[in-house]
């Protein structure tokens, strides 16, 4: 693990600079808890490392004047999993954030790192996509935001450009009468790599079963989390039922595209897919969901 | 270098770091704070926690630059002013501990957990522990330790709000006293190998074959050897001696120089100023390889044309178990059931990963630090290939952080004492988590036929079992192993009519070897789950059919050996099943759904298994143990006698204790040192306690005649009629302490320490009946398992077991054997699988061998069967091995009970159970009928 150039910006503008010096060669650090065994490992053999731990502002987490959330990249998955301001309005993000990988790691992982990593497997982007977020990126060319849903270009892949960093990740503000909930299946429990995840969200009209909006995101099934968009319209402006969550399931079984590996079969997962879609939109009714 | 401040277990420090020095390597080998463990580097196993401003970090990628001024506590860090932390001490007194690898890492979790909350729920123990390893399993005694130590009643492992004591409790024999080794492991002052360095140290590296089976052409080291800071660069040319080494055949290239024959195989060897150098050496070697056909599975190796592995052929051994006519046997079933079985390769997954330091000392003899299962097959192995005689090698034990069988074989031992020959300096040769993973031998993958006959009331009448085992590149203990796995292929169970054909071969799969339940847990699952089957087909309880075929005293086993005594099955299985008919009823196996989701079925499936106590089959086993009473009252027990966490000082510390009449912690269990302790042999078959325990207990006695024969003119009594008790000898109202007692036997002229060798009852090999083993432990498991029918997932409930262990010595050690072993058991039945294809290893990380976590511990119930076997000490067996073999077919003959699949291969893949249920998905708790067969 050596013969890399080590960098320790104190700003955002010196951290874009050295990284689009390096294009491709560059690597962010953050938590370290890919990067660091990938390069022990030689998998990845940066030119550079630049930790971004020294730039003010990126741990933060902030209420913005919408009434939504500000969550910077560098927020540790500990922090989010116990900030007042994720639990009280985003509850399934808290929920996911305290349970994935061990307590060690969650002092380390970063949100940023979770998603920048983009492995089709990350379990905070199907509830952040399914929650509308947005990511905050800054690069040469000054800031941009893209909706978190487009964000993944493949697995490992995303829409960063050389130079770019993500700084923050955007929550809207909560909805009213909306509830979520994510569920991961692993072969072992959760230290392992999901082989699907599942986020649900669920508005209902006011007083009534009745769905008004609702999002499904798959994670791990395709080479970037996806939204079943099928299974998403089928519920819009229907009532909850068992037959609507049932038909939910297969729609969104149905539109996950996964591949057979060493975790699981593709005719596995599409199978998950399905279970754990009516499980989540059946959780988000019930005492499991998680109000966003 | 920039300059890293931060503070240190409340103490300012200073130290030059570089951008990829790490925090772990920061606090162990510039600081000396070695209590921190490493076992992966790959921030999986939690071992190198330590708390960073409060909150735990895996310190293994953890970069030390992060510490600037941050306050970071080890394990070290935790004791104040001599007094340990509530939680040092209740994982002392609770035996949340047995290698003792794991224990800095899980206590700082859970100190940071009771900073947060200072009373935590179960649920939030398991949830902060979550992925935070303990190979050894001890994962209820840690439960209960934090809740203890969180002042709160401890709920799996106490009986009375205390840890258990045997009703045939003596003064230190079968009580729950803390291992002696306890206190130094939970405060971090345990020294494992690679917490020894010397000064000048060199650090060994190897070079891997880069194919599973190919020609070596050519090795080219001009340039390694031409790198700043290197100091050796050693081929197979440099060998002295012996080219070869290995347990039982010589087959094992200490470096390879015509072929390699897996990807583990040594080619070359460095040594050099830094670890760092070394591997960027390795990289400079060039090897020219001529690929060959790789043997990848037996049934290949068998394969008429197969490339040979070795010269002389593929086949290892076709081992032979005979009894009666097994055709006439067959004639006489109403009905004969079959089944095929496979289990897969496994790994140790030891937590300490090996690591061997060599130096030459001043008198010129080779010592070389190890934590190896066999001091003295070690000494004799890098005597050997060193071409020197055995006396100029020196063997000192470490500590150990596990070995379950995986460090009964040299690892870099031979190198690193070769390395520090051709240097003149000390050299550590440690390895990575990944080299471990690829270097060490495996538990035998296995192919296994079982054909069973039956009368209508359910007595076996034969049995015919083939065994196809994997033993991979080199030998290593192959022959035996799978010899265990034949002779008890049949089950503890007596049969008249039996034929058992067992073949191993080699193969360009890494070597199979020892890993506790040697051969049985791969024949038990297949017989097990065979054995079921049977009982569904013929209509009778499980439990039942087991009981009315099972060994007794008087029966003939397999192997045509007499049981005598100390066979306590049937009450095993009788403790078992009256317990699951409480909870269920008669028909104990129906299943029943979860009453919160009635998709996920619930069931209890049972299994028994037995386990030889020592070598046997011929083999001469013998031990030897030194006691000596030092004046300071102070006891040492010294033989070279390898813990590997399963409790061995605990045992020869009770013993010691019991029969000098000493307080127990005033007895003191050396480490192994083939200079200053006697041979106590290898630590494998269940053994330690048998042979060693026995040895120490002789030793013992024996030093109790030279205090009895110096003090008994003092106390004006005649030796007879000393008493021995609370470290004093008492008489006609005098007493003198053990201590003067030792100084008054000097004065007379003799020093107070004796020897003992203990020789176990000859046995005979297999093939010629008789006793091929002087004793046997039982077990018999069952488990109450959930099947989700919607995913496939199992989760074990509880498991419910009782053992036969002859007599409890230590019961912390006992029940944490036990425990240890049942969860184990649960990894292999559910988890566990080390995938080899085309010769090469899917499990090249941690991450990808998936042991069970604290998350897999369930509820266990123990009862304990003390049949004494007359030739152990105090009538004790071994233990270390029994729990983990019947695990898997409970679980299995469980999952059959719940939704009627048979499983025939371990590891259970939830998918693969999900495919089987699919044709009855609309009955999903069809469990077995018995009118309807199976
Ligand atoms: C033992 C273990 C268990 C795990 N379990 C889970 C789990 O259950 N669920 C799950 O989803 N994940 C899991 N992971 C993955 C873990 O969540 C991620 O490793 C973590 O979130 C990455 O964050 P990090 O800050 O450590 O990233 P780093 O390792 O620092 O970075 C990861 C990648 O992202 C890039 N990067 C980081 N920050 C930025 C940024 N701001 N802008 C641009 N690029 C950036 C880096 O260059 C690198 O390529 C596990 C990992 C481990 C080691
Ligand atoms: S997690 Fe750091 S050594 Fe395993
Ligand atoms: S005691 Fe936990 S790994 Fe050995």
């Amino acid at each position: 693990m050596k013969g890399f150039e080590y960098y320790a910006p104190e700003t955002l503008d010196a951290a874009v600079e050295i990284l689009a010096r390096y294009g491709e060669g560059a690597y962010p650090v953050a938590g370290g808890t890919d990067l660091i065994p990938k390069m022990r490992y030689g998998h990845v053999a940066p030119q550079a490392v630049v930790n971004l731990k020294r730039i003010p502002g990126l741990n933060r987490i902030t209420s913005l004047e919408n009434g939504g959330l500000h969550v910077g990249a560098l927020v540790t998955l500990t922090q989010l999993s116990r900030e007042a301001l994720v639990r009280e309005r985003y509850p399934v993000v808290a929920h996911i954030a305290g349970k994935m990988a061990s307590a060690q790691v969650r002092n380390l992982a970063t949100v940023g790192g979770n998603l920048c990593n983009a492995a089709p497997s990350a379990d905070l982007a199907p509830p952040l996509i399914a929650l509308d977020a947005e990511a905050l990126i800054v690069g040469p060319e000054g800031e941009r935001r893209v909706p978190l849903e487009h964000f993944f270009t493949g697995p490992g892949a995303t829409v960063l450009g050389p130079g770019e960093l993500l700084t923050a990740v955007l929550l809207p503000p909560p909805q009213p009468h909306t509830r979520a909930m994510y569920i991961k299946h692993a072969h072992r429990e959760a230290l392992d790599i999901a082989i699907v995840g599942v986020a649900a969200l669920v508005r209902l009209a006011p007083g009534t079963a009745t769905c008004q909006g609702a999002r499904i995101v798959l994670g791990a099934v395709a080479p970037t989390p996806i939204r079943a968009r099928e299974a998403e319209a089928l519920l819009e402006g229907a009532p909850l039922t068992e037959e609507h969550i049932a038909e939910a399931g297969r729609l969104a079984a149905q539109a996950a595209r996964p591949i057979d590996d060493v975790r699981g079969s593709a005719w596995y997962r599409r199978k998950m897919v399905d279970v754990l879609t009516r499980r989540a939109i059946a959780g988000t009714r019930g005492e499991g969901g998680d109000l966003t | 270098m920039p300059t890293l401040r931060m503070t240190v277990n409340g103490r300012p420090v200073e130290v030059d770091v570089a951008p990829d020095d790490f925090l772990a390597h920061v606090l162990r080998y510039r600081l000396g704070l070695t209590g921190t463990k490493i076992g992966c580097e790959e921030a999986e196993c939690g071992a190198c926690t330590v708390l960073v401003n409060g909150h735990p970090v895996d310190s293994c990628i953890f970069p030390a630059m992060k510490a600037q001024e941050a306050e970071v506590i080890t394990i070290e860090g935790l004791a104040a002013n001599g007094e340990l932390h509530p939680l040092q001490r209740a994982f002392v007194e609770w035996g949340a501990v047995q290698c003792g690898f794991c224990t800095p890492g899980i206590i700082m979790t859970a100190k940071a957990l009771l900073d947060r909350s200072p009373a935590p729920t179960e649920e939030a123990i398991r949830a902060a522990l979550k992925d935070t390893y303990c190979r050894c399993g001890c994962y209820l005694e840690i439960v209960d330790a934090i809740l203890v130590a969180s002042g709160q009643p401890p709920r799996h492992t106490a009986h009375n709000g205390r840890p258990p004591t045997s009703p045939k409790a003596l003064r230190a024999v079968g009580r729950p006293l803390p291992r002696p080794d306890a206190v130094a492991k939970v405060t971090g002052q345990a020294k494992y190998t690679d917490d020894y360095s010397f000064p000048n140290m060199l650090y060994g590296a190897t070079l891997r074959a880069a194919h599973p089976h190919a020609r070596i052409v050519r090795v080219e080291t001009a340039r390694a050897r031409a790198l700043p800071g290197v100091h050796a660069v050693l081929t197979a040319e440099d060998v002295p001696g012996e080219k070869h080494h290995g347990l039982i055949f010589d087959d094992w290239p200490v470096l390879c120089y015509d072929k390699v024959r897996y990807v583990g195989d040594a080619v070359a060897i460095v040594a050099a100023e830094t670890p760092e150098i070394a591997r960027r050496a390795l990289a400079l070697i060039e090897v020219e390889y001529e690929p060959l056909p790789a043997v990848t599975s037996p049934q290949e190796a068998l394969a008429p044309g197969a490339p040979h592995v070795h010269e002389g052929g593929n086949l290892l051994k076709h081992i032979k178990v005979r009894k009666g006519d097994v055709e006439a046997g067959f004639a006489q079933a109403d009905v004969i059931v079959e089944g095929e079985y496979h289990t897969p390769m496994y790994e140790h997954a030891f937590l300490e990963p090996e690591c061997a330091i060599a130096r030459v000392a001043e008198d010129g003899k080779v010592e070389v630090i190890v934590g190896s299962q066999i001091p003295y097959e070690d000494r004799r192995q890098i005597a050997r290939c060193l071409g020197v005689p055995e006396e100029q090698v020196r063997v000192k034990g470490a500590f150990i952080g596990g070995g379950f069988g995986g460090k009964e074989d040299i690892a870099g031992q031979i190198h690193a004492a070769l390395l520090a020959k051709a240097t003149g300096r000390p050299v550590k040769v440690l390895y990575s988590r990944q080299e471990s993973l690829r270097v060490h031998p495996k538990r035998h993958a296995t192919w296994i036929r079982v054909r069973l006959g039956a009368t209508r009331d359910g007595r076996l009448v034969a049995a015919e079992v083939k065994i196809l085992g994997d033993a991979g590149a080199y030998a290593s203990l192959s022959d035996k192993v799978m010899t265990r796995a034949a002779t008890h292929a049949t089950g503890p169970y007596e049969i008249p009519h039996v034929k058992v054909d067992c073949y191993t071969t080699y193969t360009n799969n890494p070597p199979a070897g020892a890993f506790r339940g040697f051969g049985v847990t791969q024949s038990a699952f297949a017989i097990e789950s065979t054995l079921d089957v049977l009982a569904h087909t013929l209509g009778v309880d499980p439990l039942e059919l087991r009981l009315r075929n099972a060994l007794r005293p008087g029966a003939v086993t397999s192997t045509g050996q007499v049981l005598r005594e100390s066979v306590g099955l049937v009450s095993c299985l009788e403790q078992v099943g009256a317990h699951v008919r409480s909870e269920r009823g008669a028909e104990w196996w129906r299943p029943f759904p979860n009453p919160a989701d009635p998709a996920r079925v619930r069931a209890w499936g049972l299994a028994a298994c037995y386990k030889n106590t020592g070598l046997g089959g011929g083999a001469p086993d013998r031990g030897a143990a030194e006691v000596e009473v030092l004046e300071n009252g102070r006891v040492v027990v010294r033989t070279a006698a390898a813990e590997i966490g399963q409790g061995l000082p605990a045992v020869l510390a009770a013993i010691v204790a019991e029969e000098l009449g000493v307080p127990y912690d005033q007895v003191d269990v050396a480490l192994p040192d083939t200079d200053t302790t006697p041979d106590g042999g290898p630590t494998t078959a269940s053994r330690q306690t048998y042979i060693n325990g026995n040895a120490a207990r002789m030793a013992a006695r024996r030093v109790r005649d030279i205090l009895a024969w110096a003090t008994c003119e003092a106390l004006g009594a005649p030796q007879a009629e000393l008493d021995f008790r609370d470290g004093l000898i008492a008489a006609r109202g005098h007493t003198v302490s053990v201590g003067q007692a030792a100084r008054m036997a000097r004065e007379a002229g003799r020093r107070p320490v004796a020897r003992a060798r203990f020789e176990a009852p000859p046995t005979r090999p297999l093939g010629q009946g008789g006793d091929m083993h002087v004793g046997f432990s039982f077990g018999v498991q069952a488990a109450l398992v959930e099947v989700d029918t919607r995913t496939g997932e199992v989760a074990v409930l509880k498991v419910v077991n009782a053992h036969d262990i002859g007599r409890a010595i230590n019961m912390l050690g006992l029940f944490g054997q036990i425990r240890g072993g049942i969860i184990m058991g649960i990894g292999n039945a559910l988890t566990e699988e080390f995938p080899v294809e085309g010769g090469v290893p899917f499990c090249t990380t941690l991450s990808r061998y998936k042991m069970p976590s604290i998350r897999h511990a369930p509820e266990i119930v123990t009862y304990l069967v003390e049949d004494e076997l007359p030739s152990g000490p105090y009538g004790a067996k071994g233990v270390g091995e029994i729990a983990s073999i019947p695990t898997a077919a409970a679980v299995a003959n469980a999952v059959y009970h719940a939704v009627g699949v048979r499983v025939t291969k371990t590891p259970l893949d939830q998918e693969w159970l999900l495919r089987a249920l699919r044709p009855r998905k609309d009955s999903p708790s069809a469990g077995p009928r018995h009118d309807s067969g199976h």
